[in-house]
């Protein structure tokens, strides 16, 4: 995979150019003397002894002494500094020389222009800066994305920005994405973006000293408005290395984030992408926005668990898959083994306002056939925020299955629905 | 201002007022900022651009340029300083890459090449500037011992490990023979191919690179003219520049 535009065009590049380096070169130096001293024939060994100080001159320490003058070594640092646009300074003290140098490292001219398009769409636009004169260089960042608050944007947003620039979009492995919708706050809507990474699509990379192997991934989602303009995005970088023994154990494992969002209702749809950093490949899944009539009574989206944490610290307020010291773990499979433990996991919203008792009904059917259908009333009071959270074991057998809960509350009721298939092993 | 009483309430009020009034860099929604390094032929910054000379174009149409000034090196440093307390890198500025090169250093002067690459490292690493550190070897080989980064305490750390490897010593070379520098390893041929190393694999990043070097000793081969031309015609080409500085004994 090839990136046509690369704004940053510096750090990522810088630091992974530096892996490589790192990864080719021996980390060990070598005491070989060099072809001018007495004993050297090329391959034989001679002492190696620690650097030792010698006080007699070092009496003057943050003056640069590093080289003797009047030697051959002045003409020739003279000769490679000037002739490459950098500089030699005779009888400098630290202060000065670190001071030219950086001086020179960060002069630079400082240009402004208005852009003709107002759409924070993420899209790259190139830029070129041209000079009349042709003897002169011009250096300057290719060009930028177009996204709200540009320079907040990290190395991974950029990474998954690239991606979302690549045409066709990218496909470079399967991974599963989804927005599910829980709640209405002040106008605005809680959604909590999902990712589902089979850990063996990204490429692990051997790190044979260290006996282990490293992944690295980037997952990033922006939400767009009809338009295509940006209105919320938000990235995580996941690095990680794994112990060689444990590896392909790992290598069975899923990675699940989510990130809890509160979106307005001009939201309509959600670009997601992984971005497999060791692999230098990203796949790119793009779907609409869930959306849900919020009345009195409300109820999140039914999503599929694999399984309930404990939380060592507080729960995230945010975080709807966080309550009672608890976190639940999502599934986005959208089929599943026989007998794998699974849950389904909603919250329900009653009206506060309203005196009457909160009711549940709960249905499972299996290949379109009633298999349960369970009606709760001893439920208990709403949390802080309001919310009866409800987690149903739905570990079954093979087949197509449909689980439904109802709420009702006096007259109001909502329902919702979660279809998902289970397979023999 | 005026009120103040003592230099160091003034300096704390003149650095107070200053940070204040340093434009720092912005795009705003519509505003679209960049940093343009212009250098001549050499690599060497070029600081007489006028705005006529110079054309910007997004994605092929030319811009209408609504500001245009020359920043200097000391002021971009101090609004670079600014934000220091971050690592987090602005994608809006220019990235600056800088490498330091230690290499067959004398023994007399060893401890205060690491001493100035200590300083360099303790007071430049900033945001948008990344140094590396790279130790010359024998047999034309560059090894890099800390990747770019802008984190100080790393790169402190792998300064220091750097000063305490095993460094070659000659077999007759005693450290208080005031002929010790003149048995010093000399630079070779093979400090020459390791340059090259370095720019080659430094060609490929972005922006102008500077290489900062700590080396006692440079011979400019005899009779291999053609070699050391070839350096610098590889390194104005991979716009590496070099930088060094030299205190007579």
């Amino acid at each position: 995979m090839s990136f046509d535009c690369d704004p940053l065009a510096g750090a990522s590049a810088a630091l992974s150019h530096a892996a490589q380096l790192s990864a080719t070169q021996s980390p060990v130096l070598v005491p070989v003397p060099g072809p001018g001293s007495p004993n050297y024939n090329g391959h034989q060994p001679i002492p190696v002894r620690p650097a030792l100080t010698d006080a007699a001159h070092v009496g003057e320490m943050g003056t640069v002494r590093w080289a003797a003058a009047g030697s051959n070594w002045h003409q020739s640092a003279v000769d490679l500094t000037t002739s490459t646009g950098g500089f030699f300074l005779d009888n400098a003290n630290n202060t000065d020389l670190l001071q030219t140098v950086m001086d020179d490292v960060d002069t630079r001219y400082e240009v402004s222009y208005r852009r003709t398009s107002e759409l924070l769409d993420g899209r790259f636009h190139k830029i070129e800066v041209k000079l009349a004169r042709t003897d002169l260089r011009v250096d300057t960042r290719e060009g930028y994305f177009a996204v709200p608050d540009e320079a907040s944007l990290t190395e991974a947003d950029m990474a998954a920005l690239r991606a979302l620039n690549m045409k066709p979009l990218p496909q470079a492995f399967d991974f599963e994405a989804k927005a599910f919708w829980f709640r209405e706050q002040r106008k605005e809507s809680q959604y909590s973006i999902v990712f589902d990474v089979p850990v063996s699509h990204l490429t692990a990379k051997a790190e044979p000293e260290l006996k282990r192997h490293a992944f690295h991934a980037i997952l990033f989602a922006d939400v767009k408005n009809a338009n295509g303009e940006i209105i919320s995005r938000f990235s995580k970088d996941v690095p990680s290395e794994v112990s060689d023994e444990y590896l392909p154990q790992v290598q069975t494992d899923r990675l699940t984030f989510e990130r809890s969002m509160l979106l307005p209702a001009e939201a309509r749809y959600v670009e997601t992408v992984v971005v497999d950093s060791e692999g230098k490949r990203s796949s790119v899944k793009v779907f609409p926005l869930p959306t849900r009539e919020a009345g009195s009574l409300s109820m999140s989206d039914i999503v599929l668990a694999k399984r309930i944490d404990t939380l060592e610290g507080a729960a995230d307020a945010t975080d709807p898959f966080q309550f009672n010291g608890k976190r639940v773990v999502p599934s986005l499979a959208q089929t599943v083994t026989a007998n794998q433990k699974l849950l389904a996991f909603a919250f329900v919203y009653p009206n506060p306002k309203s005196a009457e008792k909160l009711g549940l009904t709960i249905r499972c059917l299996r290949d379109a056939k009633l298999m349960a259908d369970r009606t709760a009333s001893n439920l208990p009071q709403p949390d802080a925020s309001g919310r009866v959270p409800v987690l149903i074991d739905v570990t079954a057998i093979p087949g197509a299955y449909t689980v439904m809960i109802k709420a009702m509350q006096g007259s109001d009721s909502i329902e919702r629905a979660l279809t998902y298939s289970v397979l023999a092993k | 201002m005026s009120r103040c009483k003592n230099l160091a309430t003034l300096g704390m009020l003149v650095s107070f007022c200053w940070a204040q009034e340093a434009p720092l860099i912005r795009s705003s929604t519509r505003e679209v900022v960049l940093e343009v390094s212009v250098r001549d032929k050499h690599g060497k910054p070029f600081k007489k651009v006028g705005q006529e000379d110079l054309a910007v174009f997004e994605d092929g149409v030319r811009q209408e340029l609504r500001s245009f000034r020359l920043v200097s090196g000391v002021e971009a440093s101090a609004q670079e300083k600014q934000r220091s307390a971050s690592t987090a890198l602005n994608p809006i500025r220019t990235v600056n890459l800088v490498s330091l090169v230690m290499g067959n250093l004398l023994m007399r002067t060893r401890a205060d090449a690491f001493k100035a690459a200590r300083k360099f490292a303790d007071t430049q690493v900033r945001p948008n500037t990344f140094i590396a550190l790279f130790a010359m070897a024998p047999h034309g080989r560059m090894l890099q011992r800390c990747k770019f980064t802008n984190h100080r305490e790393e790169l402190l750390k792998a300064i220091d490990a750097l000063e305490k490897e095993p460094v070659l010593v000659v077999s007759n070379y005693f450290p208080n023979d005031p002929l010790a520098d003149c048995l010093a390893p000399r630079g070779d041929i093979a400090d020459v191919e390791a340059l090259q190393t370095l720019i080659r694999d430094l060609g490929p990043l972005p922006y102008q690179k500077t290489v900062m070097l700590f080396i006692g000793d440079l011979d400019r081969p005899a009779g291999m003219a053609e070699s050391w031309f070839s350096l610098i015609e590889k390194a104005r080409a991979a716009k590496v520049s070099f930088m060094a500085g030299q205190q007579s004994l």
